[in-house]
């Protein structure tokens, strides 16, 4: 909140509907070595290619929160893309995930306050859920708030699971509308790319309406 | 025309109809008031002339009358600068007849011109170039401004020879016409270096690849035209049928790239058609929003933007006297090179006869044609007229949507409530959104907002000939420093009358600022502080920061807005009552989605899957 100013000035001056979005990313111990290296390749490459699209880098808000040792830490939070660093995760700990889907779910709804208040038109948030494991933390009470969520379609939520170990099932908790999608391998950037193409072609619709179908041809350049 | 060598070599009369052509007013401000003062020459105005005007003061035709007080503000504006005589005789006979009068007596001794849009006129006063031209090395030149905004002579052999006819028109259906998906067979959909014949233009090879989208590629051709060549899927019946229809019609205005012929692919079956070439860049990544406009046009002030509005204003208004209906009107259709040359793209979607545009975007649709299936039906000119004010608001205000609002439902329900958020005379939602549109709007001139008003509030809509009147009306207040030139204002606007300073009452400020009296006034009443505009925004900031802290209790957050002062004509000082309590929130639409019976529009075959979860379908399959 301290910049708060810097943050009003550019919600009121700029007049596009906003797609607010959080990372929740797992830095956990499990993820340290090329993992974590790849991911924060993958997150690098979201906000580049997002800064490189007009009309999406006035529309997507980004923020991130990583779950590793004993709590969840807002690595990122939301703001012009432009001026906006992008941090880098080291892994270490446990995996507070329930910690940090709860702290998510209150940055985006405070970000969703502010839109209200300042007379900004934005479409309903997206969470991008990551882990390579399974939770240490009870996530029970952050499980229900994103499903009643999800279900009244005030959130989008994009649950990942990295690798062979990840827990789907607890990932499916907090989506009842998708069922995960498993990365085999590393490829981040398959995802992260695709994520800013949403991005693009969200922020190219009206809130509340319906997107056109995507350009089939379009995606064989992936 | 060398304006300069006529201000200088000739007594140059302007008659009326002149004076109140919404083409001409460019000319008069920017162009020959320049070169009269710089030559410190004067035009002349037959008194005549200031009686006509002054009656249509009083026309009951709010268009004339918008026009008359145009022409007046310009010789308002000229005689300030002496940059008129006014001239004439107790006994003139009516407007025409005085001028041919004047130009028979002095035709030996100067060369006279005369600046009418009136061609009978033109032709009477031309004529007598030709009696006793023996006599006389002296000249009588007549001329008008044409469409775009220039100087040109009469030209009266060139209309004998095409005789008066008034524009073709598109008949207007009320019904979609039926079969229009029916697919058509395609043996080979033509891609980058094949060749398409089209009988006007030949063999064309496709060169380069510009663009895709959803219903085809873009191509240039090797002789510089555009060619469009669609997907299996999109090449119908119907839109051949259409784009026959569209292609025996010629468009005689620059700037929209109307389809210009069908091409065929080797085996002769339709695959698409060409258009000219556009240039510029899209209105919503080049205009519609604050930094892309301040880094794409930084010599922009306000006038751009209004000018812009008119450039795009008066294609639009050529397509409608043809009965043409953009239907989808939106920023992405538009390419922007200058304020003075835009290009409207993705013609072939346009509505004529019973061809519906089939596609649309919220923002830009009326209220009663909300969520419908643009394929089912035939747009008005009144559905597009509200496209259009739309598409005006938010060049005025750079991208932003006119039902953009503090605290509202979605753009789709606030559209269809008619809850407009800005401030007209004492009504006020006190809603409009934080940041520089208040600003803006309340520096707009008073016709403008209440055009808005009566469009967005009232649901009353207002036509493209209208639109053009009042930006031309806004572009001359402009002109005449009676509006701000501003891009982006950095406050209220304060009326000369109601200017008045006063110290900033804050702890430690103390600055010395400007205030609207009526504002000082009602604070002094009712023993408030008085605030500076930063201090002002310090303390809104800080509420702003205690009800984001506050505890969410589910309800939608009240308005915090300070009220706004009127830019409207006088009315008695409002008396703000110190507010006791915020209002009760309203519990908003947006909290209660599931209500709306609108949220999943009939007929559509996705209405279960988003295409958030076809794109996340499609990306498990490949990750």
């Amino acid at each position: 909140m301290d910049d708060l100013f810097l943050q009003h000035k550019e919600l009121i001056e700029n007049p596009t509907a906003r797609v607010p979005i959080c990372l929740v990313l797992d830095r956990s111990g499990s993820m340290s070595g090329e993992p974590i290296a790849e991911l924060n390749k993958g997150v690098q490459l979201f906000i580049q290619s997002i800064r490189r699209d007009d009309i999406a880098a006035a529309a997507a808000e980004i923020a991130i929160v990583s779950f590793g040792d004993e709590a969840p830490r807002k690595e990122l939070d939301f703001g012009s893309i432009e001026r906006q660093k992008v941090p880098y995760l080291t892994a270490s700990g446990l995996t507070p995930m329930g910690a940090a889907v709860n702290m998510a779910l209150d940055m985006l709804e405070l970000r969703k306050k502010m839109y209200q208040q300042t007379g900004v038109d934005y479409y309903q948030p997206w969470m991008v859920l990551m882990t390579d494991g399974a939770p240490t933390d009870d996530i029970t009470q952050a499980a229900e708030r994103s499903t009643q969520l999800a279900l009244a379609r005030k959130l989008t939520v994009f649950p990942i699971g990295i690798g062979p170990h990840a827990d789907l099932s607890a990932l499916k908790q907090f989506s009842p509308r998708r069922d995960p999608a498993r990365l085999k391998g590393l490829n981040f950037s398959l995802f992260f790319e695709w994520l800013s193409k949403s991005v693009s072609a969200v922020s190219q619709s009206t809130p509340g309406e319906r997107i056109p179908l995507p350009k089939t041809g379009g995606w064989d350049e992936l | 025309m060398d304006i300069k060598q006529i201000v200088t070599d000739y007594k140059l009369f302007i008659d009326t109809s002149t004076l109140m052509s919404p083409h001409a007013l460019e000319f008069l401000m920017n162009k020959l008031s320049v070169q009269l003062h710089q030559n410190r020459q004067q035009a002349i105005i037959p008194n005549k002339v200031v009686e006509e005007i002054n009656k249509h003061l009083a026309n009951p035709e709010k268009g004339k009358r918008q026009l008359a007080e145009q022409a007046m503000d310009i010789l308002e504006y000229y005689s300030q600068y002496q940059l008129i005589r006014i001239l004439g005789d107790k006994n003139d006979p009516f407007l025409d007849q005085t001028i041919l009068m004047v130009f028979t007596r002095f035709r030996t001794q100067y060369n006279l011109a005369l600046i009418t849009q009136d061609r009978g006129l033109a032709f009477d006063a031309n004529k007598l170039n030709q009696q006793e031209a023996v006599f006389s090395r002296k000249q009588i030149l007549t001329l008008k401004i044409d469409r775009n905004g220039k100087l040109v002579p009469w030209d009266f052999r060139k209309k004998n020879a095409q005789p008066k006819k008034g524009p073709y028109r598109f008949p207007l259906a009320t019904k979609v016409r039926s079969n229009l998906d029916q697919t058509l067979t395609v043996s080979h959909i033509p891609a980058l270096h094949d060749s398409v014949y089209s009988k006007r233009f030949g063999h064309l090879r496709l060169i380069k690849q510009i663009g895709s989208g959803g219903e085809g590629d873009i191509f240039e051709t090797e002789n510089g035209l555009i060619c469009k060549i669609y997907k299996e899927k999109a090449l119908t019946q119907g839109r051949l049928d259409k784009l026959q229809r569209m292609t025996s019609f010629t468009v005689h205005q620059a700037g929209i790239c109307w389809p210009k012929d069908i091409v065929l692919n080797k085996q002769g079956q339709f695959v698409g058609y060409l258009m000219d070439k556009a240039k510029g860049e899209r209105m919503q990544t080049s205009i519609f929003a604050k930094p892309v406009l301040l880094k794409k046009h930084p010599d922009w002030t306000r006038r751009h933007l209004v000018q812009l509005g008119l450039t795009i204003l008066e294609k639009i208004k050529y397509l409608h006297d043809h009965h043409i209906i953009i239907g989808d009107i939106n920023p992405c259709n538009i390419l922007i090179q200058n304020e003075r040359e835009v290009y409207f793209v993705d013609t072939d979607s346009y509505q004529i006869a019973d061809f519906p545009c089939p596609v649309g975007t919220v923002n830009f649709t009326a209220p009663e044609i909300q969520g419908k299936n643009f394929k089912s039906f035939l747009r008005t000119f009144d559905h597009e007229y509200f496209a259009v004010a739309t598409l005006v608001f938010m060049i005025l205000l750079p991208g932003k949507p006119p039902f953009a609002q503090q605290g509202g439902g979605t753009p789709a329900e606030n559209i269809k409530n008619h809850l407009f958020p800005y401030p007209l005379k004492d009504k006020s939602t006190k809603k409009a959104p934080d940041g520089p549109w208040r600003f803006i709007w309340s520096h707009l001139p008073y016709r403008t907002k209440e055009a808005f008003y009566q469009v967005f509030s009232e649901n009353q809509r207002i036509s493209t000939d209208q639109w053009i009147d009042i930006l031309n009306h806004y572009l001359t207040l402009i002109h005449q420093n009676k509006a701000s030139d501003e891009l982006f204002p950095k406050g209220y606007k304060i009326p000369d009358n109601k200017r008045t300073w006063a110290y900033c009452q804050e702890k430690g400020c103390g600055k010395h600022f400007e205030i609207h009296q009526d504002r000082k006034n009602t604070l002094e009443q009712n023993k408030r502080k008085i605030l500076c505009d930063e201090c002002l925004e310090k303390l809104r900031l800080e509420k702003l920061k205690k009800q984001l802290l506050e505890p969410s209790s589910g309800s939608e957050p009240s308005s915090w807005s300070e009220p706004y002062i009127s830019s409207a004509p006088p009315s008695p000082p409002k008396q703000h009552k110190p507010r006791p309590k915020p209002p009760r929130p309203q519990p908003s639409p947006r909290s209660q989605p599931n209500r709306q019976p609108n949220s999943t529009p009939p007929s559509n075959p996705y209405q279960n899957k988003s295409i958030l979860d076809i794109f996340f379908d499609w990306l498990k399959s490949k990750l």
